[in-house]
């Protein structure tokens, strides 16, 4: 065995040796004739100097031709099939203005994360939507992505002005690594309701604000209609939402420590202590045992809006910067009259919802400041804005009399060849006009309720999860043994939310929140 | 002869494999009615073989994609056809030495060849192992080459059945009339291996058949190579999405994708390979090979 | 080695050397990875370059209070479903072997390995049609009409260790039957002939000659599953249950702790490192089960 295991070793050894050196050299055909000068570059870390000496090579590279930048585009159907006439049509605009050449390179949903971290392996793409994918923070940690600062400088004057403060939310220890997409940032908590059974029984979105109001509107209905359900599911973490806090970094149900926002102050506390987060257990129990609910809602099998749009439930909860908004959009995806109501007063914007969608350069692009200039014209070119969130007019859209777009003759959201509603993927959708149910308009409303939002006092500090990942790890497995079981109160609720509380802290969420109020309290004192 | 307690023990067989065949085939009827049943009666009631009410949306979802669908058959079929076969073979000629109890370093390049099923070095080495060595991004032999060509587990399992059921002195014999180990391996233990090559080669098919990931990582611009499996799984994860999205407002297409009843008839299309496969390979498990003359 | 010996095995060698070739370009050289475990992976530095960490990309795995409880489902279950795995293919080999018909064994042979080619979200999907507390046909068609009342079997862990074992042999009977069957059919004839001739019935032919003769092939698979006795099928521990957490106690394995914790930062070390483990582990494991099995009898041990 011993020979074996000998043998074994020495040609792991060569192999790896192999692998060290062929990985090597097969780059470097792979580069421009500057690949010295861009290696250097990228292998010193304190590259500031060298950085600058690639700049002044690339900007003599450009002025006699285009560069060629790979920009990944997320598809969500199998449309995109005219890919190539509208990447054209964008080069048309690109190659003269900025001397950029884009191809456009559409990858699955589904795969998204993962073909994304493969291709931030080699260089494969020069600029991305980090949507979908671990937080900015863990790419941060693991140099995958490169600094703005310096091209923010020289090439992203329009991403500046369009993005004011909320640029802040992409700093990362005390650089810029993501740019936010344009988008109405802050969210209010809402329920988006059937309007049909509304009227039927009298209900006016605007007298709900709270559960309260919204559990005596559940019971008239269900009195109503017994057997139709009214909340579709348990499973998601909408419940949440009311409770308005600052979860700093952390998504979806896993809350390790956060702010809560009515005290607007910088003390994270854990939120799964907090009197609200039991005031809506006792809520979501009541809807359960009430009944609430779909049949089996922990195994609910589809997203909540198909509830709705098959008429097996009267409503969800969602959220969006104004609930009749929120109800207008899903109206055009149901095929059904919807009413929105709110379920708090205040429109909170977070370091969190300003980042869920951020654009990123990677470490290993070679083309950073083409990718800079292209992702500056997307913010502020308005031709081209539209080009990519709704492809090309009179080909696949045609402009309406009040200024809104519609679908060109025989294409529908099926059968166009360029995916229509994946315009809020791109960095700004406010430029463009507006598909047509909405009004000429619409984007200005989102634009509007940026100025109204109210920012959270941490509101700018992104959380660098590196030194607690194992307890969030652990953390994260407690949540999703216990979180569903208390809120929908499948079994004696007291005694499951003390265990539940028991083993975080075994698990180590008050690490997590120290580290927190000591990343924050540091972020705090240099601002 | 006890010929009479032979022939119950036989029934009894045949009784329950009838009653194990059924109970395989009782998903694929639960899985067919599903897919065409209404979605309204899919979130209310489930899945049940008698559906309330009948609806064909999942099948008029799929049937927007049926040019590609087709397409990807061949794509599937090219594939599955070019792997299995170069697996094969090289798995053959792979097992038989191994299986040779003279070979020396027979030891060694057993546990070399076991050794790649216990550790895995993740996808990002392979991945730029294959992309940048070997180039074979977005060409037709990202569906063949990586980790699909030889398994370890086929590897083994022939070998084992060589040296369970090929009798050393046959090969000695063949030795003795000047026979190559090339020629032995063509003319004696071949034919003698029909089963278990049908198996590896069954085995293969499926693996390359069911294979996504190799399309999915390899093949970005081409997506013109796709395979079935890619393209359904393409349309799966697509109707996931849009449902469960829909309540974020970050999508506002006007589409109301049947995902659930999808996901079922994606289900009931992607059980045709073993339908298409098994009867090529059946040829194979033929009973009753004599080893004439031969006392071990 | 003398030369005459080493001229003889050189067409075999040679025979082998597409696969050598292809095993250490797909597997060997890319095991390059295996060092993640003990680094921090930056894009920028690649593999070889990340700086090491120690022993700090696997703290994770130990610091719940379920540690204990992962190791013992995953390999507890793995050694379950080794048992009952081995035992129904054997069976199900030799009864397809004694099917006389020709159709119903060609047909059967094909319809069993149809739940082998269903992807366990679609399985998840039928168990929940049987198992739902509200339609499923358990309670309904089954216990409501015995008089029974329902079970609410998504919030009741004692059921899963045996709904999870049902599920994970339904699927897997087929494809494991057929390689036994492989066997069964290649058998010398002659030697059931002259058994036959002794006068032996079936039952005694399978006694003395099937099972003695399937014992390589019996060692061979088992071997094989015992390297992989650390991993566990995400699909069936994590889809199957529909991941429902009052389930957890008895669903939760290694690789479902390793997706849970790391969904939130998709740390490639601390990925790399729960791999590894597993690895190292079914290697200790194997290697010993294998020394064993050269002690008893050489010729069937592994290598």
């Amino acid at each position: 065995m011993k020979t074996i295991l000998k043998k074994l070793t020495g040609i792991l050894l060569a192999a790896s040796l192999v692998f060290s050196v062929t990985a090597c050299g097969s780059e470097a055909p792979e580069n421009t004739e500057d690949n010295e000068n861009a290696n250097t570059a990228v292998s010193e870390q304190d590259g500031e100097a060298a950085e600058e000496a690639q700049n002044e090579q690339t900007s003599q590279e450009t002025k006699g031709e285009s560069e060629k930048i790979v920009v990944p585009y997320m598809l969500t159907m199998n449309a995109a099939e005219e890919r190539e006439m509208v990447q054209d049509a964008i080069n048309e605009l690109t190659i003269p203005d900025i001397g950029v050449e884009v191809e456009l390179l559409c990858i699955d949903f589904a795969s998204w994360s993962d073909q994304l971290n493969l291709l931030l392996t080699d260089g494969g793409v020069d600029l991305f939507n980090c949507c979908f994918m671990s937080p900015v923070s863990t790419y941060v940690d693991s140099g995958a992505i490169t600094e703005l600062d310096d091209l923010l400088e020289e090439y992203g004057a329009g991403i500046r002005d369009c993005l004011g403060k909320y640029i802040e939310s992409g700093r990362f220890d005390g650089s810029i690594y993501g740019v936010p997409k344009v988008d109405a940032y802050s969210n209010r908590p809402c329920v988006v309701m059937d309007a049909e059974i509304c009227d039927e029984l009298g209900i006016s979105p605007d007298d709900i604000h709270n559960f309260e109001d919204l559990t005596q509107v559940a019971l008239k209905v269900k009195e109503a209609h017994p057997d139709l359900a009214i909340f579709p599911t348990g499973t998601n973490g909408d419940f949440m939402g009311p409770i308005g806090f600052d979860p700093l970094g952390t998504t979806g149900n896993n809350v390790f420590g956060g702010l809560v926002l009515a005290d607007n102050n910088l003390e994270v506390v854990n939120i799964f202590e907090t009197e609200a987060f039991e005031t809506m257990i006792g809520y979501t129990n009541q809807w359960m045992e009430k009944g609430l609910f779909v049949n089996d809602p922990m195994n609910s099998q589809d997203g909540a809006v198909s509830y709705l749009s098959n008429r097996q439930a009267f409503c969800y909860m969602g959220g969006g910067f104004d609930p009749a908004v929120t109800a207008e959009v899903q109206q055009n995806n149901c095929g059904m009259r919807l009413y929105g109501a709110e379920l708090a007063d205040t429109n909170y914007a977070t370091t969190d919802s300003v980042s869920g969608m951020m654009w990123c350069i990677p470490a290993l692009s070679e083309h950073k400041e083409a990718a800079m200039k292209f992702l500056n014209a997307l913010y502020t070119d308005s031709e081209l804005a539209n080009l990519v969130c709704s492809g090309i007019e009179d080909v696949h859209y045609v402009k309406q009399e009040d200024g809104t777009i519609d679908f060109a003759e025989g294409l529908d959201a099926f059968t166009t060849g360029w995916p229509s509603g994946m315009g809020t993927f791109w960095p700004n959708i406010t430029i463009t006009d507006p598909w047509k149910p909405n009004s000429p308009d619409y984007y200005q409303t989102w634009i509007d309720s940026n100025d109204h939002a109210v920012l959270s006092p941490a509101m700018g500090f992104t959380f660098n999860p590196a030194n607690v990942t194992d307890e969030i790890a652990a953390c994260t497995n407690v949540v999703s043994q216990y979180y569903n079981a208390i809120v929908l109160g499948l079994d004696d609720t007291e005694s499951l939310l003390e265990t539940f509380r028991s083993e975080l802290k075994d698990a180590g969420i008050d690490r997590i929140i120290e580290e927190k109020q000591a990343q924050l309290d540091a972020w705090a004192a240099e601002k | 002869m006890n010929s009479r307690s032979d022939k119950i023990f036989s029934r009894v067989s045949t009784a329950l494999m009838i009653l194990l065949a059924l109970i395989c085939v009782f998903p694929i009827v639960l899985l067919f009615m599903s897919s065409i049943t209404s979605e309204g009666a899919l979130l209310k009631n489930g899945y049940s073989i008698f559906p309330e009410e009948f609806g064909f949306d999942a099948y008029q979802y799929l049937w927007f994609s049926r040019e590609k669908i087709l397409r990807s058959y061949v794509m599937t079929i090219a594939s599955t056809t070019v792997g299995t076969s170069l697996s094969v073979i090289i798995t053959t000629l792979f097992a038989y030495p191994l299986s040779r109890k003279n070979l020396p370093g027979r030891n060694f390049f057993a546990f070399f060849v076991f050794f790649t099923m216990l550790f895995n070095g993740g996808m990002i080495p392979s991945y730029m192992m294959w992309v940048q060595t070997f180039h074979i991004k977005d060409t037709f032999w990202a569906l063949i080459f990586p980790s699909l060509l030889l398994s370890g587990f086929a590897v083994i399992m022939m070998r084992t059945y060589f040296s369970t059921n090929i009798p050393d002195n046959i090969l000695e014999a063949a030795m003795i009339d000047g026979a190559s180990e090339f020629r032995i391996l063509i003319s004696v233990v071949v034919p003698m291996s029909k089963p278990i090559l049908s198996t590896v080669g069954l085995m293969t098919a499926l693996a390359y058949w069911n294979d996504w990931m190799n399309g999915l990582y390899y093949l970005t611009k081409r997506t013109d190579l796709y395979t079935i499996q890619n393209l359904l799984n393409r349309l799966i994860t697509s109707a996931d999405f849009l449902s469960n999205n829909q309540a974020n407002s970050m999508i506002a297409a006007n589409i109301q994708v049947p995902s659930v009843g999808v996901r079922m008839a994606i289900a009931v299309i992607a059980i045709i390979p073993i339908l298409v496969i098994y009867p090529f390979f059946q040829k194979g498990f033929i009973k009753g090979i004599v080893i004439g003359g031969v006392k071990g | 080695m003398n030369t005459r010996k080493l001229k003889r095995a050189l067409p075999l060698y040679l025979m082998m050397l597409p696969g050598l070739v292809y095993l250490v370009i797909n597997n060997y050289i890319p095991l390059a990875g295996l060092q993640l475990a003990f680094k921090k992976f930056k894009y920028v530095e690649g593999i070889w370059g990340s700086p090491w960490v120690g022993l700090k990309n696997f703290a994770f795995l130990f610091k719940t209070r379920d540690a204990f409880n992962l190791f013992r489902n995953t390999v507890g279950y793995n050694l379950v479903f080794l048992i009952i795995n081995t035992i129904l293919a054997i069976v199900v080999a030799i009864m397809l072997n004694e099917v006389r018909s020709g159709m119903v064994r060609k047909v059967s042979q094909t319809l069993i390995l149809i739940p082998y080619l269903l992807s366990y979200v679609v399985i998840s999907y039928i168990v929940y049609a049987l198992l739902g507390q509200s339609s499923g046909m358990i309670n309904n068609s089954i216990l409501v009409p015995l008089g029974i009342e329902k079970i609410s079997w998504y919030t009741r862990p004692e059921y899963w260790p045996f709904i999870l074992t049902f599920v994970q042999a339904w699927k897997s009977f087929g494809y494991h039957s057929i390689i036994y069957y492989a066997t069964i059919i290649g058998f010398d004839k002659s030697l059931y002939e002259a058994a036959a001739v002794d006068g032996a019935g079936t039952w005694k032919c399978i006694r003395s000659i099937t099972l003695p003769l399937l014992k390589p092939t019996i060692i061979t698979l088992t071997l094989m599953s015992i390297g992989r006795m650390f991993y566990s099928d995400f699909g069936l521990f994590f889809q199957v249950p529909m991941n429902s957490g009052m389930l957890q106690k008895a669903t939760t394995t290694i690789d479902t702790y390793v997706y849970r914790g790391l969904m939130e930062s998709s740390d490639i070390g601390r990925a790399a490192a729960a791999g590894f483990l597993q690895s190292i582990l079914g290697f200790v494991t194997v290697l010993a089960a294998n020394m064993i099995v050269r002690r008893v009898e050489s010729e069937n041990a592994l290598f």
